[in-house]
């Protein structure tokens, strides 16, 4: 299969005054309708991944919703802003809020479009970010440590929301986390990145089959996998000296 | 509940006529003549007298205010939209907003008569200089703090920088904007009541001027009331709306009762 995303070679150097080279040399290549995860020690530049990409989707740890739009225009907020739909909003609007509210029901969110953000909780604003970043059907899906926020209960319940929305809609996703047990617990493929200037040292298949559930967690194929990373990224952290080039504070 | 709300509503009027019944009893005691300091009673009773000529004054003063009161949103809202959506008009025009709003107004006023004669001109031009400054600076503020996560979603769909200014931008400084109106509608009150008591022969300015060359204190102070009460009527018109437009930045927790 030919890969949807193709990185070779790629740079990144952070402000112009005291310049911090973020990435380097990087090789990445993502197949169409794959789950990737990208793990790495903090301050990596696993961010910055994302930066050099445009018309995707995208979701944060912070669920940036706007507080003055209800919770599905939040949603529907991509296809004011995307073509074609951006030119074809008005017309199409009941379809689109229809789209919007079959997604919400697919994270679990039915009945509360018309609420306001504000008056959701922090994990129901997680999937209304990440109904957000799909709802014009992106060739590739964004997620930058996108529970980071949430406790360890939402977190993992967030894990099997998205997990059955990918075997759904089966979107390319890269998925940016520190926390490994995330990455294999969602991933079919993990990269392992060096600390900075960041590069993809390793590569892990994740073989456990879907859908995974909580107890998939406990087993001792998944430990096994997540404990060979762990070394991995430690292993990296006490090779490399930190990074003598000066942080970048802008 | 009830009582509460009750104690809330009633309380700024009790205040202002606790402060006037201070004032009454202060010149009752200390037997201040008329002519220094006018008990409110006086007051009321030169309102009262001259109401028509008051009303014609402070009526042209509204208008007045309000038309420099419009230019002054308007430009301010450019203004602000510029210097808060570019880095490059930021650096070039903040410094030259500050110093400018530094320059008392009331300098500005003979340069204005000379270039616009006596009236109405230099009343609007001086209301409008008087208070385009603070909406500047709020809608510039509310632009300028956009989080940069949320302009990374935007960016990363192809949103063009008009597109975040429309879609995020404005929505976010709409509640700035709107504490800035309060402070600056009283503001053109300030701007035009000096610019009428300089140089003008219609206003609520002009007639305090006249009044206090005539000794009729009571009547300066009737029209320093009148003024304070269209300010008041026009902060809460704002203070108002504000409510409406942007009840997700006041937010209360209004959940609704069905879930």
């Amino acid at each position: 299969m030919s890969p949807l995303l193709q990185m070779r070679g790629v740079r990144l150097v952070y402000g112009r005054r005291h310049p911090t080279l973020a990435i380097e040399r990087l090789d990445l290549e993502i197949e169409q309708g794959r789950f990737v995860a990208v793990v790495g020690p903090s301050g990596c530049g696993k961010s910055s991944l994302m930066k050099p990409l445009t018309i995707v989707g995208m979701a944060f740890q912070n669920p940036t919703l706007l507080p003055w739009r209800t919770t599905l225009s939040n949603i529907m907020l991509p296809l004011e802003i995307v073509e074609p739909h951006r030119h074809q909003f008005r017309r199409e609007r009941a379809r689109y809020r229809q789209q919007a509210n079959a997604l919400l029901s697919l994270v679990g969110l039915d009945n509360f479009g018309e609420k306001y953000p504000w008056q959701l909780s922090g994990g129901m604003q997680q999937r209304a970010s990440l109904c957000r970043s799909l709802i014009h059907e992106p060739a590739l899906l964004m997620l930058d440590e996108p529970f980071g926020a949430l406790d360890a209960f939402t977190r993992e319940e967030l894990w099997d929301v998205l997990q059955d929305l990918w075997m759904r809609r089966r979107f390319t996703t890269i998925l940016v986390t520190h926390d490994l047990r995330e990455a294999v617990y969602l991933a079919d493929t993990v990269h392992v990145m060096s600390s900075r200037p960041g590069r993809i040292i390793a590569t892990h298949d994740v073989p456990l089959e879907r859908p995974r559930r909580p107890r998939t967690a406990y087993e001792a194929r998944f430990m096994d996998i997540v404990a060979g990373i762990r070394e991995q990224i430690r292993g990296e952290r006490d090779e490399q000296p930190p990074p003598t080039l000066q942080q970048d504070h802008a | 509940m009830m009582q509460s709300e009750l104690v809330e509503r009633a309380v700024p009027w009790a205040a202002s006529l606790g402060l006037l019944l201070i004032w009454e009893i202060g010149c009752t005691l200390f037997n201040v003549p008329e002519f220094v300091l006018p008990k409110p009673t006086v007051v009321l009773a030169a309102l009262v007298q001259w109401a028509g000529p008051i009303w014609f004054h402070a009526s042209h003063t509204l208008i007045t205010t309000v038309l420099g009161f419009a230019l002054s949103v308007g430009a301010g809202v450019l203004i602000g939209i510029a210097v808060g959506s570019s880095r490059l008009a930021y650096r070039g025009f903040y410094p030259m907003l500050v110093g400018f709003n530094s320059i008392p107004k009331v300098a500005i006023v003979p340069v204005l008569v000379i270039w616009f004669g006596i009236g109405v001109v230099p009343a609007v031009l001086t209301a409008f200089l008087m208070s385009f400054f603070p909406i500047a600076v709020n809608v510039a503020t509310g632009l300028a703090t956009v989080e940069p996560e949320m302009e990374d979603v935007l960016r990363s769909l192809g949103a063009k920088p008009r597109d975040i200014i429309v879609k995020v931008g404005l929505p976010r400084a709409l509640p700035y904007f709107f504490a800035s109106l309060k402070v600056a509608i009283t503001l053109a009150f300030v701007g035009s009541v000096i610019s009428e008591s300089i140089a003008s022969n219609r206003g609520i300015g002009t007639m305090m001027v006249q009044a206090a060359s005539d000794f009729r204190i009571a009547l300066v102070f009737a029209g320093l009331l009148v003024t304070a009460v269209m300010g008041i009527a026009m902060y809460a018109g704002f203070a108002m709306l504000e409510l409406r437009t942007t009840h997700w930045a006041t937010r209360r927790m209004d959940f609704d009762a069905d879930d």
